[in-house]
Protein backbone atom coordinates (compact mmCIF):
# COMPACT_ATOMS: atom_id res chain seq x y z
CA UNK A 1 0.00 0.00 0.00
CA UNK A 2 1.50 3.27 -1.05
CA UNK A 3 1.16 6.35 1.00
CA UNK A 4 -0.01 9.41 -0.93
CA UNK A 5 0.72 12.81 0.47
CA UNK A 6 -1.59 15.65 -0.46
CA UNK A 7 0.77 18.55 -1.02
CA UNK A 8 -1.75 20.98 -2.53
CA UNK A 9 -2.43 22.76 0.72
CA UNK A 10 1.28 23.50 1.11
CA UNK A 11 1.81 24.75 -2.46
CA UNK A 12 -0.72 27.58 -2.36
CA UNK A 13 0.04 30.30 0.18
CA UNK A 14 -3.02 31.51 2.10
CA UNK A 15 -2.73 35.01 0.67
CA UNK A 16 -2.90 33.62 -2.87
CA UNK A 17 -6.33 32.10 -2.19
CA UNK A 18 -8.05 35.47 -2.59
CA UNK A 19 -6.48 36.98 -5.73
CA UNK A 20 -9.44 39.29 -6.47
CA UNK A 21 -9.27 40.68 -2.97
CA UNK A 22 -5.51 41.17 -3.33
CA UNK A 23 -5.97 43.00 -6.61
CA UNK A 24 -8.70 45.23 -5.16
CA UNK A 25 -6.48 46.02 -2.19
CA UNK A 26 -3.53 46.92 -4.43
CA UNK A 27 -5.71 49.13 -6.67
CA UNK A 28 -7.04 50.92 -3.60
CA UNK A 29 -3.56 51.36 -2.15
CA UNK A 30 -2.19 52.77 -5.42
CA UNK A 31 -5.16 55.12 -5.72
CA UNK A 32 -4.65 56.46 -2.21
CA UNK A 33 -0.93 56.99 -2.86
CA UNK A 34 -1.61 58.78 -6.16
CA UNK A 35 -4.28 61.02 -4.62
CA UNK A 36 -1.91 61.90 -1.79
CA UNK A 37 1.04 62.63 -4.10
CA UNK A 38 -1.18 64.61 -6.46
CA UNK A 39 -2.56 66.74 -3.64
CA UNK A 40 0.99 67.51 -2.49
CA UNK A 41 2.23 68.41 -5.99
CA UNK A 42 -0.88 70.07 -7.49
CA UNK A 43 0.11 73.53 -6.31
CA UNK A 44 3.61 73.28 -7.81
CA UNK A 45 2.24 71.94 -11.08
CA UNK A 46 -0.27 74.78 -11.36
CA UNK A 47 2.51 77.27 -10.65
CA UNK A 48 4.68 75.67 -13.36
CA UNK A 49 1.76 75.81 -15.80
CA UNK A 50 1.33 79.53 -15.20
CA UNK A 51 5.07 80.19 -15.60
CA UNK A 52 5.08 78.17 -18.82
CA UNK A 53 2.05 80.02 -20.25
CA UNK A 54 3.52 83.35 -19.23
CA UNK A 55 6.81 82.49 -20.94
CA UNK A 56 4.99 81.43 -24.10
CA UNK A 57 2.91 84.60 -24.15
CA UNK A 58 5.98 86.72 -23.63
CA UNK A 59 7.72 84.99 -26.53
CA UNK A 60 4.69 85.14 -28.80
CA UNK A 61 3.84 88.78 -28.15
CA UNK A 62 7.50 89.83 -28.02
CA UNK A 63 6.76 92.31 -25.27
CA UNK A 64 7.92 92.41 -21.70
CA UNK A 65 5.05 91.33 -19.49
CA UNK A 66 5.12 91.76 -15.76
CA UNK A 67 4.72 88.24 -14.29
CA UNK A 68 2.24 89.37 -11.64
CA UNK A 69 0.39 91.87 -13.83
CA UNK A 70 -0.55 89.38 -16.52
CA UNK A 71 -4.11 88.14 -16.66
CA UNK A 72 -5.59 85.68 -19.14
CA UNK A 73 -9.27 85.06 -19.85
CA UNK A 74 -11.15 82.95 -22.31
CA UNK A 75 -14.29 83.97 -24.15
CA UNK A 76 -16.48 81.10 -25.29
CA UNK A 77 -17.67 81.36 -28.88
CA UNK A 78 -20.96 79.95 -30.03
CA UNK A 79 -21.09 77.23 -32.68
CA UNK A 80 -22.14 79.68 -35.43
CA UNK A 81 -19.23 81.94 -34.58
CA UNK A 82 -16.64 79.17 -34.61
CA UNK A 83 -17.94 77.95 -37.96
CA UNK A 84 -16.68 81.23 -39.42
CA UNK A 85 -13.24 80.28 -38.13
CA UNK A 86 -13.39 76.84 -39.76
CA UNK A 87 -14.25 74.78 -36.67
CA UNK A 88 -17.05 72.27 -36.21
CA UNK A 89 -16.98 72.49 -32.45
CA UNK A 90 -17.00 75.26 -29.84
CA UNK A 91 -13.79 77.20 -29.39
CA UNK A 92 -12.45 79.97 -27.19
CA UNK A 93 -10.83 83.28 -27.84
CA UNK A 94 -8.20 84.05 -25.24
CA UNK A 95 -7.80 87.64 -24.15
CA UNK A 96 -4.54 88.73 -22.55
CA UNK A 97 -4.44 91.64 -20.10
CA UNK A 98 -1.35 93.30 -18.74
CA UNK A 99 -1.90 95.57 -15.75
CA UNK A 100 -5.67 95.39 -16.35
CA UNK A 101 -5.28 96.62 -19.96
CA UNK A 102 -6.26 94.39 -22.88
CA UNK A 103 -3.13 93.89 -24.96
CA UNK A 104 -3.97 90.96 -27.22
CA UNK A 105 -6.61 88.47 -28.32
CA UNK A 106 -5.64 84.98 -29.40
CA UNK A 107 -8.02 83.87 -32.15
CA UNK A 108 -7.98 80.22 -33.25
CA UNK A 109 -8.40 79.55 -36.96
CA UNK A 110 -8.66 76.36 -38.98
CA UNK A 111 -7.67 76.63 -42.61
CA UNK A 112 -9.23 74.90 -45.58
CA UNK A 113 -7.39 71.83 -46.83
CA UNK A 114 -3.67 72.43 -47.24
CA UNK A 115 -1.42 69.76 -48.75
CA UNK A 116 -2.17 67.01 -46.22
CA UNK A 117 -5.23 68.32 -44.42
CA UNK A 118 -6.35 71.29 -42.42
CA UNK A 119 -3.97 73.48 -40.42
CA UNK A 120 -4.85 74.96 -37.04
CA UNK A 121 -3.48 78.40 -36.28
CA UNK A 122 -3.40 80.81 -33.40
CA UNK A 123 -3.55 84.39 -34.57
CA UNK A 124 -2.51 86.98 -31.97
CA UNK A 125 -4.40 90.17 -32.72
CA UNK A 126 -4.10 93.56 -31.02
CA UNK A 127 -7.37 95.18 -29.81
CA UNK A 128 -7.15 97.45 -32.89
CA UNK A 129 -7.17 94.39 -35.16
CA UNK A 130 -3.50 94.22 -36.18
CA UNK A 131 -1.74 90.87 -36.37
CA UNK A 132 0.86 90.56 -33.62
CA UNK A 133 1.93 86.96 -34.22
CA UNK A 134 0.86 83.86 -36.11
CA UNK A 135 1.61 80.42 -34.69
CA UNK A 136 0.92 77.06 -36.29
CA UNK A 137 -0.73 74.80 -33.72
CA UNK A 138 -1.45 71.57 -35.56
CA UNK A 139 -0.77 70.34 -39.05
CA UNK A 140 -0.13 67.21 -41.11
CA UNK A 141 2.19 68.77 -43.64
CA UNK A 142 5.50 67.15 -44.61
CA UNK A 143 8.20 67.99 -42.08
CA UNK A 144 11.28 69.31 -43.78
CA UNK A 145 9.40 70.99 -46.59
CA UNK A 146 7.27 73.26 -44.38
CA UNK A 147 9.81 73.82 -41.60
CA UNK A 148 10.30 77.46 -42.58
CA UNK A 149 6.57 78.04 -42.10
CA UNK A 150 5.71 76.03 -39.02
CA UNK A 151 8.61 76.79 -36.70
CA UNK A 152 7.87 79.14 -33.82
CA UNK A 153 10.34 81.81 -34.91
CA UNK A 154 9.48 81.52 -38.59
CA UNK A 155 10.63 84.53 -40.58
CA UNK A 156 7.82 83.90 -43.08
CA UNK A 157 4.97 84.02 -40.54
CA UNK A 158 6.58 87.08 -38.93
CA UNK A 159 5.72 88.95 -42.15
CA UNK A 160 2.07 88.87 -41.07
CA UNK A 161 2.93 91.18 -38.18
CA UNK A 162 1.19 94.50 -38.50
CA UNK A 163 -1.31 93.57 -41.20
CA UNK A 164 -4.98 94.35 -40.67
CA UNK A 165 -8.18 94.51 -42.67
CA UNK A 166 -9.39 98.05 -43.06
CA UNK A 167 -11.48 98.12 -46.21
CA UNK A 168 -14.25 95.99 -47.64
CA UNK A 169 -15.34 92.53 -46.58
CA UNK A 170 -15.98 91.51 -50.17
CA UNK A 171 -12.33 91.23 -50.97
CA UNK A 172 -11.09 87.64 -51.15
CA UNK A 173 -8.04 86.57 -49.17
CA UNK A 174 -6.19 85.87 -52.44
CA UNK A 175 -6.77 89.44 -53.64
CA UNK A 176 -5.88 90.85 -50.25
CA UNK A 177 -2.50 89.13 -50.08
CA UNK A 178 -1.63 89.68 -53.74
CA UNK A 179 -2.24 93.42 -53.20
CA UNK A 180 0.10 93.27 -50.23
CA UNK A 181 2.76 91.51 -52.41
CA UNK A 182 2.85 88.77 -49.80
CA UNK A 183 5.05 85.98 -51.20
CA UNK A 184 4.74 82.24 -50.57
CA UNK A 185 7.50 79.84 -49.51
CA UNK A 186 9.04 78.12 -52.52
CA UNK A 187 8.20 74.41 -52.49
CA UNK A 188 5.46 74.90 -49.91
CA UNK A 189 3.12 77.22 -51.78
CA UNK A 190 -0.06 75.26 -50.93
CA UNK A 191 0.75 75.34 -47.21
CA UNK A 192 1.68 79.04 -47.40
CA UNK A 193 -1.57 79.95 -49.14
CA UNK A 194 -3.56 77.88 -46.70
CA UNK A 195 -2.04 79.82 -43.80
CA UNK A 196 -2.76 83.12 -45.53
CA UNK A 197 -6.38 82.02 -45.83
CA UNK A 198 -6.47 81.10 -42.12
CA UNK A 199 -4.99 84.41 -41.01
CA UNK A 200 -7.39 86.37 -43.22
CA UNK A 201 -10.30 84.39 -41.82
CA UNK A 202 -9.28 85.27 -38.25
CA UNK A 203 -8.82 88.95 -39.09
CA UNK A 204 -12.16 89.13 -40.87
CA UNK A 205 -13.84 87.38 -37.98
CA UNK A 206 -12.39 89.89 -35.52
CA UNK A 207 -13.35 92.83 -37.72
CA UNK A 208 -16.94 91.64 -38.00
CA UNK A 209 -17.32 90.69 -34.33
CA UNK A 210 -15.04 93.22 -32.67
CA UNK A 211 -17.70 95.02 -30.65
CA UNK A 212 -19.33 91.80 -29.61
CA UNK A 213 -16.04 90.22 -28.53
CA UNK A 214 -14.79 93.25 -26.65
CA UNK A 215 -18.06 93.75 -24.85
CA UNK A 216 -18.48 90.07 -23.96
CA UNK A 217 -18.07 89.42 -20.32
CA UNK A 218 -15.17 87.08 -19.68
CA UNK A 219 -16.31 83.53 -19.14
CA UNK A 220 -13.47 82.25 -17.05
CA UNK B 1 28.86 13.98 -37.22
CA UNK B 2 30.35 17.39 -36.74
CA UNK B 3 27.92 20.08 -35.66
CA UNK B 4 27.63 23.11 -37.89
CA UNK B 5 29.26 26.09 -36.22
CA UNK B 6 26.87 28.83 -35.20
CA UNK B 7 27.63 32.53 -35.23
CA UNK B 8 25.36 32.99 -32.18
CA UNK B 9 27.42 31.11 -29.67
CA UNK B 10 28.96 33.96 -27.73
CA UNK B 11 26.84 36.16 -25.47
CA UNK B 12 28.98 39.17 -24.89
CA UNK B 13 26.25 41.66 -25.74
CA UNK B 14 22.87 39.95 -25.59
CA UNK B 15 20.88 42.81 -27.09
CA UNK B 16 22.92 42.72 -30.27
CA UNK B 17 22.84 38.95 -30.48
CA UNK B 18 19.13 38.29 -30.65
CA UNK B 19 17.05 39.22 -33.63
CA UNK B 20 13.80 38.90 -31.69
CA UNK B 21 15.01 41.28 -29.01
CA UNK B 22 16.39 43.80 -31.50
CA UNK B 23 13.02 43.72 -33.25
CA UNK B 24 11.02 44.12 -30.05
CA UNK B 25 13.07 47.03 -28.76
CA UNK B 26 13.06 48.58 -32.24
CA UNK B 27 9.28 48.65 -32.04
CA UNK B 28 9.41 50.59 -28.80
CA UNK B 29 7.90 54.07 -28.97
CA UNK B 30 10.56 55.39 -26.58
CA UNK B 31 13.12 55.50 -29.37
CA UNK B 32 11.05 58.28 -30.95
CA UNK B 33 11.40 60.42 -27.82
CA UNK B 34 15.19 60.60 -27.81
CA UNK B 35 15.56 63.74 -29.92
CA UNK B 36 18.53 65.09 -28.00
CA UNK B 37 21.12 64.00 -25.47
CA UNK B 38 19.20 65.66 -22.63
CA UNK B 39 15.83 64.23 -23.61
CA UNK B 40 17.32 60.75 -23.92
CA UNK B 41 18.81 61.03 -20.41
CA UNK B 42 15.50 62.21 -18.91
CA UNK B 43 13.61 59.49 -20.75
CA UNK B 44 16.11 56.87 -19.66
CA UNK B 45 15.97 57.87 -15.99
CA UNK B 46 12.17 57.88 -16.03
CA UNK B 47 12.12 54.54 -17.75
CA UNK B 48 14.59 53.00 -15.29
CA UNK B 49 12.49 54.23 -12.36
CA UNK B 50 9.35 52.60 -13.78
CA UNK B 51 11.17 49.49 -14.95
CA UNK B 52 13.13 48.72 -11.79
CA UNK B 53 10.19 49.26 -9.44
CA UNK B 54 7.81 47.34 -11.71
CA UNK B 55 10.24 44.44 -11.91
CA UNK B 56 10.79 44.50 -8.14
CA UNK B 57 7.08 44.51 -7.27
CA UNK B 58 6.26 42.09 -10.06
CA UNK B 59 8.43 39.48 -8.36
CA UNK B 60 5.66 39.14 -5.72
CA UNK B 61 3.22 38.00 -8.39
CA UNK B 62 3.40 34.28 -7.53
CA UNK B 63 2.82 35.06 -3.91
CA UNK B 64 -0.21 37.28 -4.55
CA UNK B 65 -2.02 36.03 -7.62
CA UNK B 66 -2.95 33.14 -9.83
CA UNK B 67 -1.74 33.09 -13.42
CA UNK B 68 -4.75 34.90 -14.92
CA UNK B 69 -4.20 38.02 -12.81
CA UNK B 70 -0.48 38.38 -13.45
CA UNK B 71 -0.61 40.48 -16.61
CA UNK B 72 -3.25 42.72 -15.04
CA UNK B 73 -0.95 43.17 -12.06
CA UNK B 74 1.89 44.16 -14.39
CA UNK B 75 -0.30 46.75 -16.16
CA UNK B 76 -1.34 48.11 -12.78
CA UNK B 77 2.27 48.46 -11.62
CA UNK B 78 3.42 50.11 -14.85
CA UNK B 79 0.47 52.55 -14.80
CA UNK B 80 1.09 53.45 -11.17
CA UNK B 81 4.82 54.11 -11.51
CA UNK B 82 4.40 55.90 -14.87
CA UNK B 83 1.83 58.24 -13.29
CA UNK B 84 4.22 58.93 -10.41
CA UNK B 85 7.00 59.77 -12.89
CA UNK B 86 4.63 61.96 -14.85
CA UNK B 87 3.66 63.92 -11.74
CA UNK B 88 7.31 64.32 -10.83
CA UNK B 89 8.22 65.51 -14.35
CA UNK B 90 5.34 68.03 -14.22
CA UNK B 91 6.70 69.34 -10.94
CA UNK B 92 10.38 69.56 -11.83
CA UNK B 93 10.58 69.63 -15.65
CA UNK B 94 7.33 71.19 -16.85
CA UNK B 95 8.84 72.43 -20.13
CA UNK B 96 9.95 68.92 -21.00
CA UNK B 97 6.50 67.61 -20.12
CA UNK B 98 4.89 70.11 -22.49
CA UNK B 99 7.32 69.32 -25.29
CA UNK B 100 6.64 65.59 -25.05
CA UNK B 101 2.87 65.30 -25.04
CA UNK B 102 2.57 61.54 -24.86
CA UNK B 103 5.37 61.07 -22.35
CA UNK B 104 3.39 59.08 -19.79
CA UNK B 105 1.83 56.81 -22.42
CA UNK B 106 5.15 56.18 -24.12
CA UNK B 107 6.92 55.37 -20.86
CA UNK B 108 4.08 53.02 -19.90
CA UNK B 109 3.99 51.32 -23.30
CA UNK B 110 7.74 50.89 -23.33
CA UNK B 111 7.86 49.54 -19.78
CA UNK B 112 5.21 46.96 -20.62
CA UNK B 113 7.16 45.94 -23.68
CA UNK B 114 10.49 45.86 -21.84
CA UNK B 115 9.18 43.89 -18.87
CA UNK B 116 7.66 41.42 -21.34
CA UNK B 117 11.00 41.20 -23.17
CA UNK B 118 12.88 40.57 -19.93
CA UNK B 119 10.34 37.93 -18.88
CA UNK B 120 10.60 36.27 -22.26
CA UNK B 121 14.40 36.50 -22.28
CA UNK B 122 15.10 32.89 -21.27
CA UNK B 123 12.78 31.63 -24.02
CA UNK B 124 14.75 33.43 -26.73
CA UNK B 125 18.17 32.41 -25.48
CA UNK B 126 19.14 35.02 -22.93
CA UNK B 127 19.85 33.04 -19.83
CA UNK B 128 19.95 34.93 -16.56
CA UNK B 129 19.70 38.11 -14.54
CA UNK B 130 23.18 39.13 -15.64
CA UNK B 131 21.96 39.03 -19.23
CA UNK B 132 18.96 41.16 -18.26
CA UNK B 133 21.32 43.75 -16.79
CA UNK B 134 23.36 43.62 -20.00
CA UNK B 135 20.20 44.18 -22.05
CA UNK B 136 19.30 47.24 -19.98
CA UNK B 137 22.88 48.55 -20.14
CA UNK B 138 23.09 48.07 -23.89
CA UNK B 139 19.68 49.66 -24.39
CA UNK B 140 20.70 52.67 -22.27
CA UNK B 141 23.83 53.19 -24.36
CA UNK B 142 21.78 52.84 -27.54
CA UNK B 143 19.25 55.41 -26.38
CA UNK B 144 21.92 57.95 -25.41
CA UNK B 145 23.81 57.39 -28.68
CA UNK B 146 20.53 57.78 -30.54
CA UNK B 147 19.81 61.10 -28.76
CA UNK B 148 23.28 62.45 -29.58
CA UNK B 149 23.22 61.40 -33.24
CA UNK B 150 19.67 62.61 -33.81
CA UNK B 151 20.43 65.95 -32.21
CA UNK B 152 23.47 66.35 -34.44
CA UNK B 153 21.84 65.42 -37.73
CA UNK B 154 18.31 66.71 -37.13
CA UNK B 155 19.19 70.08 -35.60
CA UNK B 156 22.95 70.36 -36.24
CA UNK B 157 23.60 71.06 -32.55
CA UNK B 158 25.11 69.56 -29.42
CA UNK B 159 24.09 70.35 -25.82
CA UNK B 160 20.60 71.31 -26.94
CA UNK B 161 17.71 71.39 -24.41
CA UNK B 162 19.91 71.92 -21.34
CA UNK B 163 17.56 74.77 -20.42
CA UNK B 164 14.87 72.18 -19.74
CA UNK B 165 16.84 71.03 -16.70
CA UNK B 166 18.99 73.96 -15.64
CA UNK B 167 16.89 76.97 -16.69
CA UNK B 168 16.94 79.53 -19.48
CA UNK B 169 20.46 80.80 -18.72
CA UNK B 170 21.84 77.55 -20.17
CA UNK B 171 20.23 78.13 -23.59
CA UNK B 172 23.56 79.61 -24.68
CA UNK B 173 25.29 76.27 -24.04
CA UNK B 174 23.88 74.92 -27.30
CA UNK B 175 26.60 74.72 -29.93
CA UNK B 176 25.69 74.76 -33.62
CA UNK B 177 28.05 72.19 -35.17
CA UNK B 178 26.40 71.70 -38.56
CA UNK B 179 25.05 74.55 -40.63
CA UNK B 180 21.24 74.80 -40.54
CA UNK B 181 21.07 74.38 -44.33
CA UNK B 182 22.86 71.04 -44.12
CA UNK B 183 20.70 69.34 -41.49
CA UNK B 184 18.51 66.36 -42.36
CA UNK B 185 14.97 67.09 -41.09
CA UNK B 186 13.84 63.48 -41.48
CA UNK B 187 15.83 62.66 -38.33
CA UNK B 188 13.41 64.83 -36.36
CA UNK B 189 10.61 62.44 -37.24
CA UNK B 190 9.86 58.96 -35.81
CA UNK B 191 11.01 57.43 -39.10
CA UNK B 192 14.42 59.04 -38.61
CA UNK B 193 14.61 57.52 -35.12
CA UNK B 194 14.07 54.03 -36.50
CA UNK B 195 16.71 54.63 -39.20
CA UNK B 196 19.27 55.65 -36.59
CA UNK B 197 18.40 52.63 -34.44
CA UNK B 198 18.98 50.38 -37.46
CA UNK B 199 22.30 52.08 -38.29
CA UNK B 200 23.46 51.78 -34.69
CA UNK B 201 22.62 48.08 -34.48
CA UNK B 202 24.32 47.45 -37.81
CA UNK B 203 27.34 49.49 -36.78
CA UNK B 204 27.77 47.60 -33.51
CA UNK B 205 27.04 44.17 -34.94
CA UNK B 206 29.18 44.41 -38.06
CA UNK B 207 32.67 44.05 -36.47
CA UNK B 208 31.41 41.44 -33.96
CA UNK B 209 29.93 39.22 -36.67
CA UNK B 210 32.98 39.73 -38.86
CA UNK B 211 35.27 38.58 -36.01
CA UNK B 212 33.12 35.55 -35.32
CA UNK B 213 33.12 34.52 -38.97
CA UNK B 214 36.90 34.86 -38.98
CA UNK B 215 37.18 32.63 -35.89
CA UNK B 216 34.83 30.03 -37.39
CA UNK B 217 36.84 29.85 -40.60
CA UNK B 218 40.10 29.30 -38.66
CA UNK B 219 41.27 25.69 -38.97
Amino acid sequence: MSLKLNTNEFEVPIINKYPTLNLAFIVLLFLIILIFVNSKLAEDIEKNRQIYEHKNLKQALEIDLAPDGIFVNSINLSREMTEQLGYDEEENIVSVYSDAKLISLIIPSKTKRAYNGKIELRVYVSPAGEVMKVLVDEHNETIGIVDEIIKKDSSWTSKFKGIMITKTNDESWEDYFSKQNFDVVTGASITSRSIQEGVYKALLFYKENKQRILSTKNES
Amino acid sequence: MKAEPSIRTSHNEPIFDHKAMIGLIGLSPIIIMATSFVSSIITLLSLMFVLILTKAFYSFKDFLFEKRFKFLYMILLVSFFSTLVDLFIQTKLYDFHQKSNLFILIIAAHSLLFVSVLNAAPKIGVQNTLSNIKIIRSFSLLLIAQGLIRELFAYGTIFRDFDIIFGTFTSSWTIQVINENMIVPIFQTPVGAIFIYAFLITGVNYPVIKNRKKNINKP
